[in-house]
């Protein structure tokens, strides 16, 4: 609250119109200053006292004259009045207020006293009880025992001037103005009590009023804000209500999603297991490894196989666990190695072993397959292998039973061969041209199943690995010839023109037997599937590391479509079948077969009817010493 | 097929085969050109024929029951009186191979029947005088 400080505002009359300040004025001195009970009941007294020393006056009573007294009064009177102003407005300070008090109040009622009579004045008693009486109500208690004090000191001293000593009446005078103070002690001491009493109930019904207030303030502002949290609550509410719904929006879609990823889950599982199945279906063993070559899957059968179990190989790099190595030399077999190089399914060639996990070898065979990812590139390697031991040995009897079958053949085959020669050559008696025709034409077909018979266990023997091969340093130029010399009747018959195109060539350590083998068999070939007057040709040239023979014929020739299974066992082309029936299909096997293992190559050009051209090359090296079982016949 | 007939086999002619009807070709042949043969159908006859006459050619087959080829030629060689005696190895089996060494010295003399004519044959006996 701001004051308003007027121009005329005074701080002892407060307001700011005349009127105001005269208003003012006018509550504070009837009601709003303190003590104005006591004033009123002092001044009605003194008034009192006033008119009953002006009615003594008026009868004489007193010697001196009532004018005297009454301006006294008046001037205690006035005093009072003035020094009730002096204090309700406090211009002085307390205790000097007080002071000047105890002066006034005691010079003025001494006055009167003595102008009424002085020690034998009537009014002492009562000025002395006004005095003693407003004093504690205005001051304190102490200040007014000192005031007191001093007023006693004043008459003692008064009495001494007057009597030059105390009297008696002296002392009853001070015990009744004791009692006088004592009375109103009390008073103020009961007043105070209630004063205070009331102050404090007055307090503590304002404390109240205030707590009330407050609470009142308090409530208001708890409506208010329950009242706002109501609403928040609600909004709140609302808002999660909504929520609520996203939330079960939101949930169904993850289940959904849950439940759709589970479907795949089920699905691949499902894949899963059924390439599993099949992988433990497969009755070889199967291993899968990764583009870092660490084995990812590995099936039941190279469990068996290996000795592995899948757990303890899965994650490793399998050339740490599976061991292929070639059967002789035990160098490792890098067909995986190769499939990532070369991108193709690659076979894992023969006379390869396993080392197991005991350290035993197992004889195995198959294939390694890549594994591409969409962009072509390697994803891995599957590698299915299988234990051929059975196989093996399955091969081996075969092998076995060829050749007892073909060696007990051949004793029939020799029997009848010698009788027929007897028989031919007249040794059982003179026969008939027809009939020596007769046996002739046997003897040429026994001739060819025992021809057939040694091709056979050629090949049986080639299968098997069991050639031997004893080169030693030989006359190419002579072999060749004494060759020449054997077909020469052969083409005779065919009026077909045999070359022989031969440049001096070196000795080289070759098998005799085995490259004559060959080299008669090109040649009959050529001969064979050559019509008549045709020519043969046989001519060689002197390479770098090797030479190169070339058998040329103005033969049939073999189909384009043919050509890829010419060397195979058995087989003979078409043409070559309608040609001449004859034939084994097992010659240029045999002969393949020899060349390589001395260290040569064959291959051949040619076209239907057009003739053929096959070459193939020893090397000047000559060849390596094969320990084999048996040579060829 | 090449007739010899101009000179004859002036031998005593063992042969040791187990098969009658080889045996018995061979000894047709051989008789016609004039050698004096002798029969054994496996290896104990054949050592039994070498004890009572004087073989000087023995064509012998490897493969017999009772004692074959193999076992023969080991007994021989411990009678040194068997030591000259010739010998052809008429067989149907493999090729000569350095496995059995008692055929080692008869390697040039190791001949597959079937490949062989009975001229060829009685050509080589003819060489080998």
């Amino acid at each position: 609250m701001i004051e308003n400080v007027g121009q005329n505002e005074n701080k002892f009359f407060p307001g700011g119109s005349l009127k105001e300040v005269v208003a003012n004025e006018f509550q504070d001195f009837f009601y709003l200053a303190p003590h104005r009970k006591e004033f009123f009941l002092m001044a009605g007294y003194s008034v009192l006292l006033l008119g009953a020393i002006m009615i003594a006056d008026f009868q004489n009573f007193f010697d001196t004259p009532g004018s005297r007294i009454f301006w006294a009064l008046l001037e205690l009177g006035f005093y009072f009045v003035i020094s009730d102003f002096l204090k309700r407005k406090q211009i002085l300070a307390p205790r000097l207020q007080f002071l000047i008090d105890c002066i006034f109040y005691s010079s003025l009622m001494l006055q009167v006293i003595i102008l009424t009579g002085g020690y034998a004045s009537p009014v002492a008693f009562t000025l002395l009880f006004l005095t003693c009486v407003s004093a504690p109500l205005y001051a304190s208690l102490w200040d007014t025992i000192i005031f007191v004090t001093i007023v006693a000191l004043i008459y003692g001293f008064l009495e001494v001037i007057q009597y030059h000593s105390f009297t008696t009446i002296f002392y009853f005078h001070l015990l009744e103005g004791l009692s006088l103070v004592v009375a109103a002690v009390t008073v103020k001491i009961s007043l105070d009590a209630f004063e205070k009493k009331a102050a404090e109930h007055r307090l503590a019904n304002e404390k109240l009023a205030l707590l009330n207030q407050q609470i009142g303030q308090y409530n208001e502002k708890l409506e208010v804000a329950v009242n706002e949290k109501t609403k928040e609550l609600r909004e709140a509410l609302v808002n999660m209500q909504e929520g609520e719904k996203e939330l079960k929006k939101q949930k169904t879609a993850i289940l959904n999603i849950l439940e759709d990823m589970e479907e795949e889950r089920a699905r691949t599982l499902l894949e899963k297991e059924k390439l599993s199945r099949i992988l433990q279906s497969i009755g070889d063993a199967v291993f899968v490894v990764d583009q870092d070559k660490k084995i990812i899957i590995f099936n039941h059968v190279a469990e068996k196989i290996s000795g592995y179990i899948s757990g303890e190989v899965v994650g490793k790099k399998y050339d740490k666990v599976i061991k292929f190595v070639y059967e002789k030399d035990r160098k490792p077999n890098r067909t995986v190695d190769e499939v990532f190089v070369t991108k193709h399914i690659m076979e894992i060639t023969g006379h390869t072993v396993l080392i197991t996990k005991e350290g035993l070898d197992v004889p195995v065979a198959d294939s390694a397959a890549p594994i591409l990812n969409p962009n072509g590139e390697i994803a891995g390697c599957i590698v299915v292998f299988r234990d051929v031991t059975r196989d093996r040995e399955i091969d081996r009897q075969k092998t076995e039973f060829v050749s007892v079958a073909s060696h007990q053949l051949r004793t029939p085959l020799t029997s009848i061969k010698w009788f027929l020669e007897m028989l031919i050559d007249g040794d059982m008696g003179k026969l008939t041209g027809e009939q020596i025709e007769t046996l002739k034409q046997i003897f040429e077909s026994n001739e060819r199943m025992i021809d057939l018979v040694n091709k056979l266990l050629n090949v049986s023997r080639i299968e098997s690995g069991r050639v031997r091969v004893e080169p030693k340093l030989t006359d190419m130029n002579e072999l060749i010839k004494s060759i020449q010399a054997e077909m020469a009747p052969l083409s005779a018959v065919k009026k077909l023109n045999l070359e022989i195109k031969l440049p001096k060539l070196p000795e080289i350590k070759i098998d005799p037997k085995l490259i004559r083998e060959v080299i008669m068999n090109f040649l009959s070939n050529a001969i064979k599937y050559t019509p008549d007057s045709g020519s043969v040709t046989l001519a060689a040239e002197k390479g770098e590391t090797d030479i190169v023979f070339s058998v040329k014929d103005s033969g049939i020739g073999i189909p384009v479509e043919q050509q890829n299974r010419v060397f195979h066992k058995f087989f003979r082309a078409d043409n070559a079948v309608a040609a001449e029936t004859e034939g084994t299909g097992m010659g240029l096997y045999v002969a393949k077969s020899i060349i390589e293992l001395s260290g040569g190559r064959v291959w051949f050009e040619s076209r239907r009817n057009k003739g053929s051209i096959f070459f193939f090359t020893l090397p000047l090296a000559g060849s390596q010493k094969v320990e084999g079982e048996k040579g060829l016949i | 097929m090449v007739k010899a007939k101009h000179m004859s086999i002036d031998k005593k002619i063992l042969i040791v085969e187990d098969e009658a009807s080889i045996r018995k070709a061979l000894t047709k042949k051989l008789m016609n050109e004039g050698a004096v043969v002798f029969e054994a159908g496996n290896g104990v006859d054949g050592l039994k024929v070498l004890k009572k006459e004087k073989i000087e050619l023995i064509l012998m087959d490897i493969l017999m029951p009772l004692m074959d080829g193999v076992q023969m030629l080991k007994e021989m060689k411990k009678n040194r009186k068997y030591d000259k005696i010739k010998i052809i190895i008429l067989t149907n089996l493999q090729e000569y191979n350095s496995d059995r060494e008692v055929l080692e010295p008869h390697k040039d003399n190791y001949l597959i029947k079937s490949n062989y004519s009975l001229a060829q044959i009685v050509e080589k006996i003819k060489k080998m005088k």
